[in-house]
């Protein structure tokens, strides 16, 4: 079977830049050869410290950032050498949820509204029927479809990530990248959302890209895990193969330094 | 040990009593803190734990004088450091146990520190004001007091800015000018928080050795009960502004006795094991702390809920060998 995606010697690099004439001094390898597969229907962790690179991994995926070199393939089909058509029609089958609800959500959009503009952008649908698929996109995210009218303020920040999960289901995509999609809510919230993204996983038959720096989250939602390091993938492993047993010096740095964890080991 | 008997104060180092703080915000109201009680000893480790909002901030900032008078009230039976008043100084007497008696060390370290000033300056600054050293004995104290902290080549990073270092170099910075003075109480509000996992297990190895070989006590707040479990002798854990359960750490994670606590504990994924499956998650969110209800706060989300829970708000009972929860519940 062909993979969902696959990224080939993925590599994006940063100029630096100094003096008067901002001569191009050299360039910082955020990304540095970086190749991996997900299969349809498997989750892959994404792990490493602040600035190992895997955000810009994220953004290059959706174009977000241009690569400097290297090849993402989706379902078949070369996104580097895609004509802007291409990419359009591709757009939808890729979305992502953001850490920072606060940011990703319009403010002065009412959060139905957020949840229909993909719907405006991409789909020829009739105002009612859009309507009926916002309400249903927030039942499915455990929201009451009544309050679709208010604003992103008026929520809690987990109602508030329930919410991009809603937007970010809306075209019926196949990929999902999470970046962080816990980290800023409460943690009496964070289990529940956790939760929520492994039953619409289920329930659509979706691909994930998880990127995250909780190491037990990871560890509970993934099927594989990628360690970042500098830019690269030093370590990829099947989850609990790579927490019994991580093989490389960093990985085995990274898992140590996790605190001892009260209650059940 | 023999545990001291509830009577004998005089260990106590420090000791808030029936704390209350209010403050106004755009959306009303905020009861930020509720008839809080605790104290902590010499040498002793206490962990405030609970999430963003709960007001385990509000209260340290209750208890250092640091939050903006005109828009807050602060009320307390008891605020006493060392047999002290708090409450009862003025700003320059104040100015002098916040520092040099309590150390303080906050979550972002580069809001804290001078941009303009260069690390040994920072550093320096307090040794000659609060130790009344001279410049060159200032400058060789905060040398020591950088490699302490794990800072490499400390003699050459003197004179660089803040913004030359990293966010885990500078925290390291704050804790050195927080330990400076030699306090005999630090305050740290979710200093490894935004810290890579690396960096945070190094700083929680450095605390803990301080902490053995000054005998300093302290108060750590984090809405990580991980990081709690290494660190801290005693665990009080908040909610809705009001302390929810308090115990020994061990006590605390081997048998939590308050729902919340167990609900939180319960919802932490397992390292081991399969993986996969569903977590068991606390239901609802946490309250609105401008609406908070007349019972208890986490009434609406408790699964033992029963009629009184809504009507009384449960003080701290007794819960087992030296603990306490907040809860009607005797199951």
């Amino acid at each position: 079977m062909t993979p969902l995606l696959e990224v080939v010697d993925l590599k994006k690099h940063f100029p630096v830049r100094r003096g008067t004439m901002q001569r191009r001094t050299g360039s910082v390898r955020a990304v540095d050869g970086v190749s991996f597969r997900l299969n349809r229907g498997e989750t892959l962790g994404l792990v490493g410290e602040s600035g190992c690179g895997k955000t810009t991994v994220a953004r290059a995926i959706l174009r977000l950032t241009e690569p400097t070199s290297g090849r993402i393939v989706f379902d078949g089909i070369d996104l580097t050498a895609a004509s802007p058509a291409e990419l359009r029609a591709l757009r939808p089958r890729m979305q992502m949820i953001f850490q920072d609800t606060h940011s990703s959500l319009n403010p002065r959009l009412s959060v139905g509204r957020s949840i229909a503009e993909p719907l405006l952008e991409h789909m020829s649908m009739t105002r009612g029927q859009r309507q009926n698929r916002v309400g249903e996109l927030m039942s499915i995210v455990g929201l009451d479809p009544k309050l679709a009218g208010r604003l992103p303020h008026e929520f809690s920040g987990g109602q508030r990530q329930r919410v991009g999960i809603a937007r970010a289901l809306a075209l019926k995509p196949d990929l999902i990248i999470c970046d962080e999609p816990i980290s800023s809510l409460d943690i009496s919230i964070q289990a529940q959302i956790v939760n929520l993204l492994a039953d619409i996983q289920e329930e659509f038959g979706l691909t994930y890209l998880f990127i995250s720096h909780d190491l037990r989250m990871v560890r509970h939602l993934c099927d594989r895990v990628a360690v970042m390091n500098e830019g690269r993938i030093v370590e990829m492993a099947p989850a609990d193969a790579l927490f019994r047993e991580p093989g490389h010096p960093y990985t085995r740095a990274l898992l140590s330094s996790l605190p001892r964890r009260p209650g059940r080991s | 040990m023999t545990p001291e008997p509830p009577g004998d104060i005089s260990l106590d180092l420090l000791r808030v009593r029936g704390l209350h703080t209010r403050f106004l915000s755009d959306r009303g109201l905020v009861h930020a803190v509720n008839d809080v009680s605790f104290s902590v000893r010499r040498g002793e480790a206490l962990a405030l734990v609970g999430e963003s909002g709960c007001g385990k901030t509000a209260s340290m900032l209750s208890v250092l004088r640091l939050l903006p008078p005109h828009r807050t009230r602060v009320r307390a039976d008891e605020v006493s450091f060392k047999g002290r008043d708090l409450l009862g100084l003025d700003d320059e007497e104040m100015r002098r146990v916040r520092g040099p008696e309590i150390g303080m060390i906050f979550q972002d370290p580069r809001a804290s520190l001078n941009p303009v000033l260069t690390i040994g300056r920072q550093l320096t600054e307090s040794l000659e004001v609060h130790l009344r050293l001279g410049r060159r004995a200032a400058r060789n104290r905060a040398i020591e007091l950088l490699e302490s902290v794990g800072i490499p080549r400390p003699a050459s990073r003197f004179d660089d800015y803040p913004h030359q270092f990293s966010g885990g170099m500078c925290q390291r910075v704050m804790i050195a000018i927080a330990l400076a003075c030699e306090p005999s109480l630090l305050i740290a509000d979710e200093p490894t928080t935004a810290l890579d996992a690396t960096i945070q297990a190094q700083i929680l190895d450095l605390v803990s050795e301080l902490r053995a070989t000054r005998e300093m006590a302290m108060i750590w707040i984090t809405h990580d009960l991980s990081v709690v479990a290494n660190l801290a002798d005693r665990v009080a854990v908040m909610y809705g502004g009001s302390i929810v359960e308090t115990a020994g750490a061990r006590r605390l994670f081997d048998a939590p006795a308050h729902p919340y606590t167990r609900g939180l504990l319960a919802s932490l994924p397992a390292l081991g094991g399969e993986g996969g499956g569903h977590l068991t998650a606390i239901p609802g969110q946490p309250p609105d702390m401008t609406r908070l209800p007349e019972g208890c706060a986490f009434a609406a989300r408790c699964p033992h809920a029963f009629d009184r829970c809504g009507e009384e708000r449960p003080p701290l009972l007794p819960a087992g060998k030296e603990a306490r929860a907040a809860c009607w519940w005797d199951g």
